[in-house]
């Protein structure tokens, strides 16, 4: 029963932390975007923190830079558990054209372990709430 | 049995478990008032509750470097907010404990609670932290002088400082808001910095600082200082009902006062974007402490 109760307050609310990788911005802005108030994502209960600490689901964007590797493993480990890690936009989830370039380090999941992708350059607001609800669904679903 | 007792209002009603649940329906109704002022739909009622029970079931990190007072700040910042919560007359011209001078004691326990900021914040070395300790230390620099001064106008008025001494004045004479309008002005704008709302959270700031001191705190610990700020939402309003607008004689009339004193100070978070720390001192030393100064030396002179 306690079990039950803290799947459904994880589930009502996330807290989200925006992480960019060295992108193009256009997802970051995508992200900002979702959380304006046309979309209101504060009526589920999310709330956008600067400090990994306080974060339940990090939105991870751009392909992973070298330069930035280590800083994202940091940023991993300083994240209290469980957690939720979101790959936004292409280039999180393939490297999209900076695959071969000199800087890439990346794709996201060789890096740090992945729940959820929302692919698209840059993917819609709506598709970014929709990736994350499917995931809270499924984390509930699961009992995590 | 007076243990019991005092026990049972130290952490039922009017205490932990009382104050939480009403401080946390204010802390939704802000939220919820600044979401439609914004043209949003606004948080759903049960939001604060999943908040801390999330926070409670996730894992807490404590640094190794530290640790005493890291541990220490949350504890010291909800004592300090429930320690007055015995002294305050709530829903009744009786306290629970009531002697000369308590109005000092709840003075003292609630800066013990923005105390345990300042402790949270410098005993790290992230600048975050840090500057969010000395923004905390400026402001009470500058907020708490006139805080005091306008609770002491109440208490002199009154003849005792004492918490229920001045609900039972104002209740067989008039509101001190009446007789002390600045007064009551300086204490209202004082409590903003107090419970760390717009205009003057620059500590807590969320875009600046990422919520300042906190931002080391994750799980448990955090829960304690969201808890914390919930029963603020309560006690704060609370002591202004009952030095200010006439105290009460039942608990709803209490809650109607808190709800309306909750409101003016979520207009005044909607309406002011963040001041900065010199722009705060100034505001606090040229503004709000003259005119608190006036209504003292109006009761001093017994006008």
């Amino acid at each position: 029963m306690p079990l039950k109760v803290a799947t459904w307050a994880r589930k009502k609310s996330p807290w989200i932390m925006h992480v960019p990788c060295g992108g193009c911005n256009g997802c970051d802005i995508e992200i900002v975007a979702a959380l304006t108030p046309y979309y209101d994502l504060e009526r589920f209960g999310v709330l956008q923190k600067g400090s990994p600490r306080h974060a339940d689901i990090l939105l991870v964007t751009g392909p992973v830079t070298t330069q930035i590797q280590e800083s994202l493993k940091r940023i991993y480990d300083l994240t209290p558990n469980p957690k939720m890690i979101v790959a936004i936009g292409n280039c999180a989830i393939t490297g999209e054209i900076f695959a071969e370039g000199y800087t890439f380090a990346g794709p996201l999941d060789r890096i740090i372990p992945v729940d959820a992708y929302v692919p698209g350059c840059p993917p819609k607001p709506e598709a970014i709430l929709d990736g994350i609800v499917k995931l809270l669904q499924k984390n509930s679903e699961k009992g995590i | 049995m007076q243990i019991i007792e005092i026990l049972f209002r130290l952490l039922v009603y009017p205490g932990l478990i009382f104050a939480f649940l009403i401080g946390s329906m204010l802390y939704w109704l802000y939220r919820k008032v600044r979401a439609r002022f914004q043209a949003r739909r606004g948080p759903p009622w049960y939001q604060v509750f999943a908040d801390i029970i999330k926070l409670l079931s996730k894992e807490t990190i404590i640094p190794n470097e530290g640790k005493f007072f890291f541990l220490l700040a949350p504890v010291l910042a909800i004592i300090g907010c429930l320690a007055p919560i015995i002294l305050l007359p709530i829903g009744s011209p009786y306290a629970t404990v009531s002697f000369t001078g308590d109005l000092i004691v709840i003075l003292i326990f609630l800066i013990l609670s923005n105390l345990a900021l300042i402790i949270a914040g410098i005993n790290s070395r992230s600048p975050y932290k840090t500057i969010g300790a000395f923004g905390e230390a400026s402001l009470m620099i500058a907020y708490e002088l006139p805080l005091v001064l306008s609770a002491l106008t109440a208490g002199i008025y009154a003849g005792n400082l004492s918490a229920a001494n001045i609900v039972q004045t104002q209740l067989s004479k008039r509101a001190f808001v009446l007789h002390y309008p600045l007064a009551t002005i300086a204490f209202t704008l004082c409590m903003l910095p107090k419970m760390g709302k717009r205009p003057f959270d620059i500590p807590e700031a969320e875009h600046e600082v990422i919520t300042g001191p906190l931002a080391g705190y994750s799980g448990a610990l955090l829960a304690l200082f969201e808890i914390t700020s919930a029963i603020k939402w309560f006690v704060i309003p609370g002591l202004a009902v009952i030095l200010f607008f006439g105290g009460s004689t039942n608990i709803i009339e209490f809650l109607g006062k808190c709800i309306g004193i909750t409101l003016i100070l979520t207009l005044i978070d909607i309406h002011y974007p963040r001041f900065r720390i010199d722009q705060s001192f100034k505001f606090f030393v040229k503004i709000a402490l003259p005119i608190a100064i006036v209504d003292f030396v109006r009761v001093l002179l017994g006008w």
